[in-house]
């Protein structure tokens, strides 16, 4: 027999060899004075904390990876074309593609982030638009005034909307919204890019509306009924209850749930990898192609560059400021829910 | 002895829910709400037509992918192609054999008067590059076929199926209201026709070349507004392509109506022959 054949088999065995112990184990301890539930409850105690330790573990696993590349990249002295943290903080100019080659003397490398930031915080301003006051009007009508039977089908609708993958919308948004709000942007005379952060904008948005929706209406839905019958007991319409009674009781929720939608929109790389443009732009206009952070992280990971150039170490530095923006949006959310949350009862 | 109390009665503040203002500010109201409703509904059909928008789009484009094109060809299969005459063919020599050249003169049966060697690539890429396999498959699975004329349906090439899937520039086919003389049957050829008939051809090109000449002329004047010394050469070069536009569609526009010229070419031979038999 091989080395490979006595190998499975002496696993096998062992295997077998260590059920059987531990059915005799467990067979052994089965007497009356065992208390076998009380074990049995701190097994299962051990196991869910293992459970919610492993989660913790990875988290510090992924934070601890991408700070050390990061530590490199800003303070390792042997990275040739490295910035400063001012300079890659504050710097205007993106341009990671000439850290290769030092002898091509007319192209500048600058690791200058502002452009990816505004660019990011472009397309997300352009998502929330849409998809904030959407959202909210769908989950404040679904949750006050809707039938049951139209609530049968509109949640589905929304469900099917949040269960389409990011691929499809960004296909979507690259052959069908980008060309269309070129179309109607040259009719009047404007001059569209044909990759507008616009369309990757308007596209981003309609996929945060479940977000939003879904989670404003559980917020909405657990205001006390009492607090209701209290304002139509005084005379207000249904609307004036919704708007100065129930959103203030529910806002914190709403808050959090927009915090969670921002910081989701932030972090997607799909829909903005097919809709949006490569090349980084410092601008306001949203009929202007700009990239963003994800896209960047991807362009520069999606290759083969080797892991000792600045280049490849400035996408661990992108994807640290990106955890960390969304970290921050996420506190701020907690922060807002602890603090202003209502006990009712 | 009767204490005297005096009772200040509480009299409770009246609204004003009757007079016009009260009214107006009522209606008002059940307004704001009926506005809020709209608000809420409008939101929920906005997200819908969206979804509904989104799938309808993605089925469209991705429905063709499950539809091929084939084009029947009778191919002849001569059988000193595939082994010494006189044998029957063994399947080692039916694998072998070689079946483009037995496909390239199908086609060039099908479609006679190719002859020059740019025009005969284009035609034999007008089948996919697995047509070969479907004919060996065929030939190998019933080795009796060797000797005749097999008609097949053959599969066409990438371009030429997204041609028929609607993907590629179409052929306008109109009843013609003169009769068409052509120059001749090969090389370039020049239809003259006794009516109008190629009046709307003529806008369509007129129209294109001034549009042309005006995005040009934009480009022209946003050089010249740079400045720029290495741009001098661009300029001069728009500047002759913007007259040349200008020239043609003025000349495009300028034939008298009884004898109208069309320049056209052996590939669309055939659509002036569908115009001269419709």
């Amino acid at each position: 027999m091989t080395t490979h054949r006595v190998g499975g088999w002496t696993i096998l065995a062992a295997g077998v060899g260590l059920a059987v112990l531990g059915v005799l184990f467990s067979l052994g301890s089965a007497r009356p004075a065992f208390r076998a539930r009380n074990t049995f409850e701190r097994f299962v105690l051990i196991f869910l904390g293992a459970c919610a330790v492993v989660a913790v573990l990875t988290t510090i696993g992924i934070v601890a990876s991408v700070l050390y590349e990061t530590l490199r990249f800003f303070f390792d002295p042997s990275l040739k074309g490295r910035p400063t943290v001012t300079e890659f903080l504050f710097g205007t100019e993106w341009n990671p593609q000439a850290a290769m080659r030092a002898d091509q003397g007319d192209i500048k490398t600058a690791f200058g982030f502002l452009p990816l930031l505004t660019g990011t915080l472009l397309i997300t301003f352009i998502a929330i638009c849409v998809a904030g006051p959407l959202g909210l009007m769908s989950a404040i009508y679904l949750a006050e005034y809707a039938s049951p039977r139209l609530r049968a089908w509109a949640k589905p609708v929304l469900e099917i909307l949040a269960g389409i993958p990011t691929v499809v919308l960004g296909f979507f948004a690259a052959l069908t919204v980008a060309p269309l709000i070129r179309g109607w942007g040259e009719s009047i005379g404007l001059d569209v890019a044909s990759e507008s952060a616009l369309a990757a904008g308007l596209v981003m948005g309609m996929m945060i509306i479940p977000f939003i929706s879904s989670l404003s209406d559980d917020v909405i839905n657990a205001v006390p009924q009492s607090m209701r019958d209290g304002a139509y007991a005084l005379g207000a319409t249904k609307s004036e209850t919704i708007r100065q009674v129930i959103l203030p009781a529910a806002l914190p929720g709403i808050v959090s749930a927009f915090m969670l939608a921002i910081s989701r929109a932030i972090g997607e790389t799909m829909i903005v990898v097919m809709a949006a443009g490569l090349a980084a732009n410092l601008t306001a206009n949203p009929l202007e192609a700009v990239t963003t952070i994800t896209v960047q992280i991807k362009t520069i990971l999606v290759g083969d560059q080797e892991f000792d150039s600045a280049k490849t170490l400035a996408a661990f530095a992108l994807g640290f400021v990106l955890f960390f923006v969304t970290l921050v949006l996420n506190i701020i959310a907690l922060i807002i829910v602890r603090r202003y949350k209502e006990q009712y009862d | 002895m009767t204490a005297a109390t005096t009772t200040t009665t509480f009299v409770r503040p009246r609204l004003d829910v009757t007079s016009d203002a009260a009214k107006a500010r009522i209606r008002a109201r059940y307004r704001a709400e009926a506005r809020f409703r709209a608000y809420g509904i409008i939101s929920l059909l906005l997200t819908t037509v969206f979804v509904g928008v989104l799938l309808v789009d993605i089925v469209r484009r991705g429905v063709p992918a499950f539809f091929q094109h084939n084009l029947v060809l009778d191919v002849k299969l001569a059988p000193d192609a595939f082994g010494p005459a006189g044998q029957p063919p063994t399947t080692a020599a039916i694998r072998g054999a070689d079946y483009f050249p037995i496909l390239r003169d199908a086609l060039k049966t099908a479609i006679p008067g190719i002859e020059a060697r740019g025009q005969e690539r284009t035609l034999t890429r007008l089948l996919s590059s697995g047509a070969q396999d479907i004919l060996r498959e065929k030939l190998v699975a019933n080795p009796g076929l060797v000797g005749s004329t097999l008609k097949v349906p053959l599969l066409l090439s990438d371009d030429a199926d997204l041609y028929f899937k609607g993907f590629g520039t179409g052929i306008l086919s109109r009843a013609p209201r003169g009769i068409a003389t052509p120059s001749g049957t090969s090389g370039e050829i020049t239809i003259l026709t006794s009516a109008n008939d190629f009046t709307e051809e003529l806008q369509t090109i007129k129209r294109a070349l001034t549009e042309r000449a005006t995005q040009l002329d934009a480009n022209l004047v946003r050089l010249r507004r740079s400045r720029d010394p290495a741009n001098v050469p661009r300029v001069t070069t728009l500047e002759a392509e913007i007259a040349d536009l200008k020239r043609r569609a003025a000349a495009s526009a300028g034939k008298s109506s009884s004898t109208v010229c069309c320049r056209a070419c052996w590939s669309r031979s055939t659509a002036a022959s569908s115009r001269r038999r419709s």
